[in-house]
């Protein structure tokens, strides 16, 4: 299962394209900020992969990882952002489970990057 | 010549040093207290209940250039000043009150130094006197300005890094998403999907006009001065309302507006147009659903110094939890916030401009009431 965690329907709708262009044949779930996630994973989800905006309203991408790292079973989170900020580049150093930082628009080749495709 | 170096090095414990002695005066006769004086980097100037000078320490003399053949106190320190230390010396005598007292001393020559005064009366073998206290607190004073400069610079600092960060990803965000599109509709067919692609380019590129447009509210807000002209509410608020007429949900929101009858107010009729509008629209934007009746009181009533706004909805409201932040730089409180959250912050900008206050009084799901209060900026 793989969330896509972004308030932004444009991204969301490119995002779900992409991968249905590379036939991705996973199950996605949208969500729109990091207080939905924390719902769906008490509710027993456990996705594979994350891709994980930052900027959001109520949870926003940093809030939420600052509770999801203690968790067990903890997904590959990718952080797909338009913040080419160097204090968001520096900060997703500090959580393990970030395995990459990718900054917007993405495309076909950022989708491969993340998957292994 | 104004004797400052002397006056500068003044410690806190003269202070005490001075009270000390005066109160053992009072209490054991001490039988001079000008020795000590001397020896103080503070001025000290007593008189009798006449207003007579009695005595003056050498840290005085130097400082006001007196010498000892000059008796007249109003010689001495200036009429103006020699006023302003009498009334001081009546209120001492009067209400046997120690009061402190900022001056500003211009000497002859022209130096401008400003003076903290100390008063005080003091009774001796039955005598009643007054000690004028006088300390050079021009730097300090000048410090302490230094640092409320210093912190006011530190805050808008951290403003603007955080206005530069988020502007950048907020204009960033919709440019993204164009490209992002024109890569996915590059190899689409569908012909129905291209066109819902089109539309959301059309959303992308209003969007970021739309955050421009705000962004230059808010620079307007804050470099261009006010613009004072009575403000006529009524074609005001038709005119808002005139804008907010093509607002998603608009037509489902009742709205009805009250303004008293002369009303004298002026006020900066472009920003209060920005205030309005942003508030009136907020009100629509988070009505409920189409199945309530949704309403939105606008009532706007005279007030002795200026005028007071309450603006009254039964929307969604706002959670205890987040209300003292909905003012905020760049805060969204909403899930259907899809904007910059700036809008608010905008309005209490604004509103500080003008002078004016602004409250939020609100229940999650049932009102929001935001009440403002603007002076008027001009004599009735």
């Amino acid at each position: 299962m793989i969330f896509i965690v972004d308030d932004d329907p444009v991204h969301n709708l490119i995002t779900t394209q992409l991968l249905n262009n590379v036939q991705f044949n996973e199950e996605v779930v949208i969500f729109n900020n990091g207080k939905e996630v924390l719902g769906s994973i008490a509710q027993g989800n456990l996705p594979r992969v994350i891709l994980l905006d930052i900027n959001m309203p109520i949870m926003n991408g940093w809030e939420f990882l600052e509770v999801y790292h203690n968790f067990k079973n903890m997904a590959e989170v990718y952080i797909l952002t338009s913040s080419s900020n160097h204090i968001d580049l520096e900060r997703a150093d500090e959580f393990e489970c970030i395995r990459g930082y990718y900054t917007k628009p993405i495309n076909k080749e950022t989708i491969k990057s993340i998957f292994g495709l | 010549m104004v004797g400052t170096a002397e006056v500068n090095f003044v410690v806190i414990s003269n202070i005490f040093l001075v009270q000390n002695t005066l109160d053992s005066a009072k209490n054991s006769k001490m039988p001079s207290l000008s020795k000590v004086f001397e020896s103080l980097s503070l001025s000290i100037l007593i008189t009798d209940e006449k207003f007579e000078v009695v005595y003056t320490n050498n840290s005085f003399n130097n400082f006001f250039d007196g010498n000892e053949k000059e008796i007249e106190l109003k010689n001495i320190v200036g009429n103006k000043f020699y006023s302003e230390l009498r009334s001081f010396a009546n209120e001492a005598f009067n209400l046997d009150l120690v009061s402190e007292h900022d001056l500003n001393y211009t000497s002859l020559e022209g130096d401008s130094v400003l003076l903290n005064v100390r008063v005080q009366q003091y009774e001796e073998n039955k005598n009643t006197y007054v000690i004028f206290i006088f300390k050079d607190v021009s730097q300090t004073r000048v410090n302490q300005k230094i640092k409320a400069y210093k912190e006011s610079l530190d805050k808008m600092n951290i403003e603007l890094d955080q206005f530069v960060y988020k502007t950048a990803h907020d204009l960033r965000a919709p440019l993204t998403n164009l490209i992002g599109l024109i890569g996915i509709m590059r190899n689409e067919t569908d012909l129905e999907l291209l066109s819902t692609y089109f539309d959301l380019q059309e959303k992308s590129v209003s969007k970021m006009d739309d955050f421009i447009q705000k962004i230059t509210a808010y620079t307007k807000n804050t470099r261009l001065p006010l613009l004072v002209h009575k403000i006529d509410f009524k074609s005001l608020i038709d005119s808002v309302l005139n804008d907010l007429m093509y607002y998603d949900k608009s037509e489902f929101v009742k709205k009805s507006v009250h303004i008293s009858k002369d009303l004298n107010f002026y006020s900066d009729k472009e920003r209060l147009e920005i205030v309005l509008k942003k508030l009136l629209a907020n009100a629509i934007k988070f009505s409920k659903s189409k199945d309530n009746i949704s309403t939105l009181n606008l009532n706007i009533s005279g007030e002795e110094t200026g005028c007071r706004i309450v603006l009254h909805d039964n929307g969604i409201g706002i959670p205890n939890a987040i209300q003292p932040k909905v003012f905020d730089m760049f805060y969204r409180g909403h899930a259907s916030a899809d904007g910059a959250g700036i809008g608010l912050y905008i309005v209490k900008e604004t509103i500080l401009k003008l002078g004016g206050t602004i409250s939020l009084n609100s229940e999650e799901g049932l009102f929001t009431e935001i009440t403002l209060f603007l002076p008027s900026l001009k004599e009735k």
